[in-house]
């Protein structure tokens, strides 16, 4: 008992002065996706506790319940894993990848899959309860996307990992689908609640503040919706490329502190909007680089970072202006940081799970995954950068698919760490979902 | 190139296996029980491939396998063999689009490293695998069946659409003894198809009805009060809504 409130109180402290503490059952850890941990993370590496091997990509972020870890894999199956000992608890299919994070809600586990339907699980045995059919999954597509030719082709986005996570709000599960729909189905029952339709996929994941759903689609818009009715309240416009698609969508979650919503996007930039109104405060101009990372919210500062120019920021929450140097993490990033304690953990595509002090984001010790150690085929240059020119020979056909399938073979992290009790867990591409001390 | 084996070797070997020990091991014989992790050396692209073994309750070997980046996870062994340090088992389930000669056959001996290494053959060709030891099994056992209650049990009717052509449903459940649930699917289209449904589970609500020789699944909410399984059927990617309605058995009235 003493125990149990001592956590809770260093908890709090590690969060900020008058937060509370934060629940891990749904991605980004709560409805407003803050990114902040229940615990601090280690601050020196102390070693690998478990290794749970599954059959494909992990790119679902762990969520927790009474010393289990929850995720889902590509492999179409949701997990149930005992935290102590990395011993699975259950298992259940799925008819498609789960690339999604599930959230829990009381005894139910709820996750989207690439079969097009939300399922809704027992948390303690994984005994499906209800699925929900979307009109179906798909990635983002595009003619000609990324400059891949032939240029009247249309090919989908190697680089659309995620399916949208469901946030669970006054008894709803809100969740977004690659029919371009943002749904809300009743928690108990499985029926459709509210559905809303967008212009394109949508794979970020909603957060909620004050009565609103907020999201963004690949359609470039943010859309912030009633969380009760599914009526659109405003809509925010980033930007849009009609001749590539490459600087367009979201596929960055929002993080809503303040009054204020957070959210990357592919267009190169980081948006603050207002909650009530969605009009733009500031942005941060990433020069082109995409921001796919999910921003985590802390103590008034903004932390995210970005793809290609592999850079890890962090900004002042209320005018965008840099509070730390910017740092490099060598690969791209699409994985969100998770701030807890006094440090910021991130996953990069180049396998490294990355800690760095949250006051001054110097690299406090990394993680990398056996594959990224290997290099092999030279995934890495010597610079620890993607060796581009060994991985995208050509832009024809299938070509930067077959590159982009090869980058992830150093066991990119996608997902973004967990962290209980001083522990963290993350999934990785080559099918592992580490415990690290 | 065969390796000679002096005939009191040969003799030796033949013994080792009725005293528990390890042919072509130098001491005791590892511990088969465990998982096993390894690659199969197909040129050019190494498979990953994780084996668990242990004994079941009455002793009977079994065992199951991951194979990272393929998305298998807990697939069966099929025809698992264990003779001493000898092991055997093919991976039909985790290579699904072959069947015959090209499902995936493993045979492993132990080593005195305490390696099991042996061949990993598919589609007429073979090639060296190695799997080390490296923790305690975590086998996947297949979900059993359900046994279904009074509410699933019986005949069942309903009517689909697939590529334009209707097709009219009858279901049979009944409980098969210690085997849990099951029954017989008949599917009138342009032909009729009759199917075993060998897989049943039943929640609370959601009922899930396999025939995994076609790989045909049913799958719905009951709702006992309506008499009705509301649901999809689905066979590989395709899938089409489907409403079953209890038929009353012969001498009862439908609820």
């Amino acid at each position: 008992m003493r125990a149990a409130a001592a956590r809770v109180a260093l908890a709090a402290l590690l969060a900020g002065a008058g937060s509370p503490l934060h629940a891990q059952a749904m991605f980004r850890g709560d409805a407003a996706h803050l990114g902040i941990a229940a615990s601090a993370a280690p601050r020196e590496f102390h070693r690998v506790r478990w290794v749970f091997p599954t059959g494909a990509r992990v790119v679902s972020s762990p969520v927790w319940r009474d010393g289990v870890v929850l995720f889902g894999s590509d492999d179409g199956n949701i997990y149930a894993v005992d935290a102590a000992t990395g011993r699975q608890r259950w298992m259940a299919r799925t008819g498609g990848p789960v690339s999604s994070t599930p959230a829990l809600s009381g005894e139910r586990l709820f996750a989207t899959s690439y079969d097009g339907r939300l399922y809704a699980l027992d948390v303690r045995s994984g005994e499906v309860l209800w699925k929900f059919a979307t009109e179906g999954e798909r990635r983002f597509e595009a003619r000609g996307l990324h400059g891949m030719q032939p240029r009247t082709q249309t090919f989908a986005d190697m680089y659309d990992v995620y399916l949208s996570s469901p946030l669970v709000v006054d008894g709803k599960v809100v969740f977004g689908s690659g029919d371009g729909h943002v749904y809300a189905v009743d928690a108990a029952t499985g029926r459709l609640a509210w559905k809303f339709a967008t212009g394109d996929v949508v794979h970020a994941s909603p957060a909620y503040a004050d009565g609103l759903v907020v999201v963004g689609s690949w359609d470039g818009r943010l859309y912030a919706l009633d969380a009760a009715t599914g009526t659109q309240r405003w809509a925010f416009q980033a930007g849009v490329d009609p001749l590539i698609h490459n600087q367009q969508g979201f596929q960055s979650s929002p993080a809503i502190a303040e009054g204020t919503v957070f959210v990357g996007c592919r267009d190169g930039h980081l948006y603050a909007v207002d909650l009530r109104s969605g009009a733009p405060k500031w942005n941060v101009d990433t020069e082109g680089s995409w921001v796919n990372s999910s921003p985590a919210v802390a103590q008034g500062r903004v932390y995210f970072a970005t793809s290609d120019s592999a850079r890890y920021h962090v900004v002042d929450a209320a005018t965008g202006r840099p509070v730390q140097p910017v740092g490099s993490t060598r690969a791209y990033v699409f994985g969100s940081p998770t701030v807890a304690g006094d440090t910021v953990l991130l996953g990069v595509l180049d396998g490294s799970l990355q800690a760095r002090d949250r006051l001054d984001g110097r690299l406090l010790w990394e993680f990398r995954t056996e594959a990224s150690r290997a290099n092999r085929d030279w995934v890495l240059g010597a610079d620890g950068r993607f060796n581009s020119a060994l991985l995208f020979a050509s832009s024809w056909g299938d070509a930067n698919a077959e590159g982009a399938r090869r980058q992830q073979g150093v066991g990119s992290f996608f997902a973004t760490p967990l962290v209980v009790d001083g522990t963290v867990y993350i999934g990785s591409a080559d099918a592992n979902v580490y415990a690290i001390e | 190139m065969q390796a000679f084996v002096p005939w009191r070797w040969r003799a030796l070997k033949c013994f080792l296996p009725a005293l528990g020990l390890a042919a072509g091991s130098a001491g005791a014989a590892p511990e088969l029980a465990g998982r096993w992790e390894g690659v199969a050396d197909i040129p050019g692209w190494p498979l990953r491939l994780l084996v668990d073994l242990e004994r079941d309750a009455h002793g009977q070997w079994t065992g199951s396998a991951i194979l990272p980046g393929r998305g298998v996870k807990g697939a069966p062994l099929d025809g698992l063999a264990v003779d001493g340090c000898d092991v055997r088992f093919g991976l039909a389930a985790a290579f699904p689009g072959g069947g015959g000669a090209t499902v995936p056959r493993v045979a492993l001996a132990c080593r005195a490293d305490g390696v099991l290494a042996g061949s990993f053959m598919l589609g007429g060709l073979s090639t060296s695998i190695a799997l080390r030891r490296s923790g305690a099994a975590q086998v996947d056992r297949p979900p059993a069946n359900s046994v279904i209650d009074a509410a699933l049990a019986g005949r069942w009717t309903g009517r689909y659409e697939l590529g334009g052509v209707a097709r009219e449903v009858t279901l049979t459940l009944a409980n098969r003894g210690a085997a849990g649930g099951g029954g017989q699917l008949v599917i009138v289209g342009r032909r009729t198809t009759t199917l075993d449904v060998d897989q049943v589970t039943q929640g609370r609500e959601f009922v899930t009805l396999r025939a995994s020789a076609a790989d045909f699944r049913i799958e719905g909410r009951l709702s006992a009060a309506d008499g009705t399984i509301e649901g999809a059927v689905a066979q590989g990617p395709y899938e089409a809504p489907l409403v079953l309605r209890r038929q009353a058995a012969a001498g009862q009235e439908a609820s």
